[in-house]
């Protein structure tokens, strides 16, 4: 995975110096090995080293909370700039739209009915269209009495 | 730009079920859902006021003419 891909802005791929408070790093370090307590971070990764190979590499399927939030974050951030576009390209690559919308929006199959039905209704009304269309031409073609009072 | 949409109707079409029984999972999807019915509403009055704009402009063109 490329820093592009996690980070939001260009700035913070070039200047971004983060690293996770795990082992040492974390400030209340020595107090919690003084007095014997042992959070979970700690516990799970002790070192920086630890800490990446517990995320791993496969992000995505292991931690979808966690990779779908920065996602989400990156979205938001292109949304707030403006470009929608942008946005939901980049929601269309770690979520699935269609199963949100039939858990999150009301009548939703209701509402996806009436848009089929919408569709057919226009399909046959451009094939009846098209059938009067190829009907008159055939009608110009035979008939030249006609075509000259059209042209008339 | 029909290929860019096409790309995309590949990826969600290969793309995996969502899991809202994962409870770390759900708010985000519930906010992610949130963003997508405004960009879709954003989209949807963006066409609306390109098709009002292009009627304008032919009505004016008309009486030009």
């Amino acid at each position: 995975m490329q820093l592009v891909d996690i980070f939001m802005t260009n700035d913070d791929v070039l200047n971004c110096r983060f690293e996770p408070q795990v082992g040492s790093l974390n400030p209340n370090f020595s107090k919690l090995k003084t007095s014997g307590q042992k959070p979970e971070l700690m516990v799970t990764a002790a070192t920086e080293a630890a800490f990446c190979e517990k995320y791993g590499t496969n992000l995505s399927k292991k931690h979808p909370e966690v990779y779908k939030l920065g996602v989400l974050k990156k979205a938001k951030h292109k949304y707030r700039n403006g470009e929608f576009k942008k946005a939901m390209d980049t929601l269309a690559t770690a979520f699935k739209f269609i199963d949100l919308r039939r858990h999150f929006e009301p009548n939703f199959l209701e509402n996806q009915k009436k848009k089929e039905e919408t569709k057919k209704r226009q399909e046959e009304a451009a094939k009846l269209k098209q059938a009067e269309l190829v009907r008159q031409k055939e009608v110009l073609g035979k008939d030249p009495k006609t075509k000259t009072s059209l042209k008339e | 730009m029909a290929a860019l949409k096409e790309d995309t109707n590949e990826v969600q079409k290969n793309m995996p079920a969502e899991n809202f029984e994962n409870v770390k999972l759900f708010p985000v999807l519930k906010e992610a859902y949130e963003l997508l019915a405004e960009l879709e509403r954003i989209a949807s009055h963006a066409k609306k006021e390109i098709s009002r704009l292009e009627a304008e402009k032919l009505k004016l063109n008309d009486k030009k003419g």
